[in-house]
């Protein structure tokens, strides 16, 4: 009864130790990466993936996965598109990586894999001062906070709080409550109040099945989350 | 003649009860740990929900077996005046369908995985601030589904084999197909390692075939015993062998001229009716009393025998009527 499985790990620390990659890929992407070339999808979604049209991307996603792509001494190729043609072809494995500011609640689970998060954020209701912040942990009926307009948040606050939208253009620039990420409470001088919105886990995606690229990436990406936050920062000053 | 009631197990089987009973609590309650051991490690994989479904499934048999364990012998009432018997046979219904669409469920869900040609993804997680590859987790609880599964089938086929359970029996078999595809998805996670992606999907139709087998076996065997089918074995491996004991015992009878016999098997006892027709008119009370006693002695599974002298035996297919075999005085 027993037999099996010992011999099994047996078989799998031999191979281990034999140095094949375990878990391995279905179509030997991480192989052909190394010292290769790593073709990147990318799609606009600031602070996360910033695409010009003369320039090179550039954004959080963007940065580590130059990062990545140094340390596995490869090359990068950028290819642009909007998210349904990127998923498209990762999931033909066109591509190996798509950025474009996923988060792990995304509706491509089933067609791509998302690695683990490597930043978690979260769309907090941000005051000026403490005591307006208390204010607005007690009870937010009848006060006005201030959201970006035409924005998932703003139909997240509706739905889910008291509160009394006030839609803007930009959240950067408001007096009085309004609902940001908080990566920029410190920037704005804002406090936080109790009030979470909404809680984001960023992620990457990968073909499926190329165990041994995913699990690559997930190690440089679950040792970098201060990087993470560091780009993030600098991305959210002017 | 006593009127039948909620018969007891003779003492040593009562015993042998008392511990199944033990027995299919202990599983229940393993299966609850199993399954949440499980169910934290299922991550985005495809590959162990099988195995997840398969440990939800088999919490059936055993709750079919306590619930009828708690009814069988309630003592006749005006409502059942059978007792309530039965309820070992929906029990054993119940578990039969469980493995029958366990088996379907594998087949059909391994099958669209290997023509939809998905290649299963699992990747790292952080576990105590380490970094560990999700395989070895579910590997790891994967074990937890199996190692015990197989010993608890193991004795519970023991007891079910002194008890001449079917439920319990039908149960060992979900035992059996739980580490079965514990074991089919323990493959399907190393071969996803070692980068071959079919290898899960085929792994788990074999053994779904084989579940497949059983629970059609069994819900074919449950079906026969709800239509009062000749008495068979707890395994459906042929005939019960007390059937051809009551039949021997009538056929000895001196005087019975010829009768029919019918047998019932209402889950874990038997109702025996016999239409005898006699030699002659004497003390037939008595006699039909005696027969009576007589075949309520062969086994603790006769529970009700039901002797009627009539006075011909009109339109009984052949194969059941019993002819005199005692020699003539």
């Amino acid at each position: 009864m027993f037999r099996r499985p010992v011999l099994l790990v047996a078989i799998l620390s031999a191979l281990v130790a034999a140095g094949c990659q375990f878990p391995a890929d279905v179509e030997g992407t991480l192989d052909r990466v190394r010292g290769g070339t790593l073709r990147v999808g990318v799609t606009h979604a600031p602070p996360w993936v910033v695409v010009r049209d003369d320039r090179e991307p550039d954004g959080v996603e963007v940065e580590l996965i130059k990062r990545f792509a140094a340390q596995q001494d490869a090359e990068v190729e950028w290819v642009r598109g909007s998210e349904t043609e990127l998923m498209g072809a990762l999931h033909g494995r066109q591509l190996d990586v798509v950025l474009a500011g996923l988060t792990r609640r995304s509706p491509w689970q089933k067609e791509v894999t998302l690695t683990r998060p490597y930043l978690t954020t979260q769309w907090v209701i941000a005051a000026p001062d403490q005591d307006t912040a208390d204010e607005l942990s007690d009870d937010l009926e009848g006060h006005e906070v201030a959201v970006e307009a035409h924005s998932d948040i703003a139909a997240k606050l509706e739905e889910d709080t008291d509160a009394t939208v006030r839609p803007v253009d930009d959240i950067t620039e408001v007096d009085g409550p309004v609902a940001i990420p908080d990566h920029l409470l410190d920037d704005l001088h804002l406090v936080r109040t109790d009030v979470e919105l909404d809680e984001l886990e960023h992620a990457m995606a990968v073909s499926m099945g190329e165990n041994a690229f995913l699990v690559e990436l997930e190690r440089f990406l679950l040792d970098r989350e201060h990087e993470a936050a560091e780009l993030l920062d600098g991305e959210a000053r002017p | 003649m006593r009127f039948p009631g909620g018969a007891e197990l003779p003492p040593d089987l009562e015993d042998v009860h008392r511990r199944a009973v033990r027995l299919e609590r202990l599983s229940l309650a393993y299966l609850l740990t199993a399954i949440l051991a499980v169910y934290f490690t299922l991550g985005s994989s495809q590959a162990m929900k099988g195995a997840w479904l398969e440990d939800l499934m088999s919490l059936l048999p055993p709750i079919a077996f306590l619930v009828a364990a708690r009814v069988r012998y309630r003592p006749p009432d005006r409502d059942h005046p059978y007792g309530r018997h039965r309820a070992v046979e929906i029990a054993y219904l119940s578990a039969a369908l469980a493995l029958l669409f366990m088996g379907v469920f594998l087949i059909v869900d391994s099958v669209l995985k290997l023509l939809g040609g998905d290649h299963p993804s699992i990747g790292m997680v952080e576990l105590f601030d380490r970094q560990v590859w999700l395989g070895w987790l579910m590997l790891a609880a994967l074990t937890w589904s199996v190692v015990p599964s197989l010993f608890l089938g193991r004795m519970k086929i023991r007891l079910a084999e002194q008890l001449h359970d079917k439920v319990l029996y039908a149960d060992a078999q979900m035992n059996k197909a739980d580490w079965m595809t514990g074991a089919a998805a323990m493959a399907g996670v190393v071969g996803i390692g070692l980068g071959l992606w079919w290898a899960d999907a085929v792994a788990a139709i074999l053994i779904g075939t084989d579940i497949l087998h059983d629970g059609a076996k069994h819900t074919g065997a449950a079906g026969r015993d709800l239509l009062d089918g000749r008495p068979r074995r707890y395994d459906d491996g042929g005939e019960h062998p007390l059937s051809g004991e009551i039949e021997r015992v009538v056929a000895e009878a001196a005087w019975v001229e010829q009768a029919a016999v019918r047998i019932r098997d209402t889950g874990h006892v038997f109702n025996i009716s016999v239409l005898a027709v006699p030699r002659d008119g004497e003390d037939l009370v008595a006699r039909c009393e005696a027969l009576a006693a007589d075949l309520l002695d062969l086994d603790w599974k006769v529970q009700e025998a039901l002797v009627a002298p009539v006075a011909e035996l009109e339109a009984a297919p052949p194969e059941l009527v019993v002819p005199r075999t005692s020699r003539t005085e």
